[in-house]
């Protein structure tokens, strides 16, 4: 019984913590995650852009598979007929930008 | 025949040096000694919660690597887990993985990038980030081809992951491993830094023709 209050009471002070510390950071104007904006892309989809893979997130937004250009590694994106856009040497197949 | 604990030690060492990093491992005295003293004090009857959250703690650090921001300054540090210090191949993996957090704290060393973190979606691209620099550093020293499912695997507990964060998570190393299929290094800053120090210290540890 004594022990239950103890951890009850090592909960509450997390708890307590916790609050705080998001009090604290909403006050102190803490930033939202840099989310990218909604398109109302396809889930799942992938495209090139900048010459970047691109992947379609859950919530229709365009994220940047890496974060590099394919160009750092001597390559060129592409959309292939099937699969997913990569990074492939120019000879592959078509730059798709 | 390559001394792959020798090229882990390398890593281990270029990657800190570059991306500015600390490592703790679990045989790291204070560590040790505090974990020691905690374990003390669990033995007092009333302290029955504090054993519950050494015992939590201690399966997560005997499984989990984990890479912090310094408190205070720029930088990270490294708490390697046991597992990962068990097995040359995993400890290649794992410096490389964890070194592409590092990566982000080093570029950007604010609470934002905290609070990105806090997204389910953006942890998902994070994460989907660390687990192809570690996929690609394991695939040059072994040759062994991976799967996306088996390579996110490992975020299916402890990330707080949706299912369509999971599904994300799995694309984004999709395409990964299509640049790599096209014998490419992935467009990711630290696959370029695992690469170059491989070549510059063990190529011969490189066993995939194509980024040799």
């Amino acid at each position: 019984m004594h022990r239950d209050s103890l951890t009850r009471a090592a909960l509450r002070l997390c708890l307590v913590v916790l609050i705080a510390l998001g009090a604290g950071a909403v006050a102190s104007g803490c930033p939202a995650p840099r989310l990218p904006a909604v398109e109302g892309c396809t889930v799942g989809a992938t495209r090139c852009r900048a010459d970047r893979p691109q992947v379609c997130s859950s919530t229709g937004r365009w994220h940047d598979v890496g974060d590099l250009a394919c160009a750092a590694s001597g390559a060129v994106c592409v959309e292939g007929d099937a699969g997913v856009a990569h990074c492939a040497l120019a000879t592959d197949g078509g730059a798709h930008d | 025949m390559t001394d792959l604990a020798a090229v882990a030690t390398t890593l281990r060492a270029e990657l800190s040096a570059r991306y500015n990093t600390d490592e703790i491992t679990p045989d790291t005295w204070w560590l040790s000694l505090s974990r020691t003293a905690l374990g003390a004090v669990a033995m007092i009857p009333a302290m029955t919660w504090l054993r519950q959250v050494l015992d939590v703690l201690d399966a997560e650090m005997a499984a989990r690597s984990v890479c912090l921001p310094k408190v205070g300054g720029d930088g990270a540090v490294i708490v390697y887990s046991a597992a990962a210090l068990a097995d040359p191949i995993e400890l290649i993996e794992t410096c490389a993985h964890e070194h592409e957090h590092a990566r982000v704290l080093k570029a950007d060393p604010d609470i934002q990038v905290a609070m990105d973190y806090t997204s389910g979606e953006l942890r998902a691209t994070v994460e989907a980030r660390a687990c192809a620099v570690g996929a690609f550093a394991r695939y040059l020293v072994t040759g062994a081809w991976q799967t996306a499912d088996e390579i996110v695997a490992p975020l299916a507990h402890g990330y707080l992951l949706s299912p369509a964060d999971r599904e994300h998570v799995a694309t984004l190393v999709a395409s990964h491993l299509a640049t790599m299929r096209a014998g490419v290094v992935p467009s990711l800053e630290v696959c370029h830094a695992v690469l170059e120090i491989l070549r510059a210290h063990h190529p011969g540890a490189i066993v995939v023709e194509a980024f040799r």
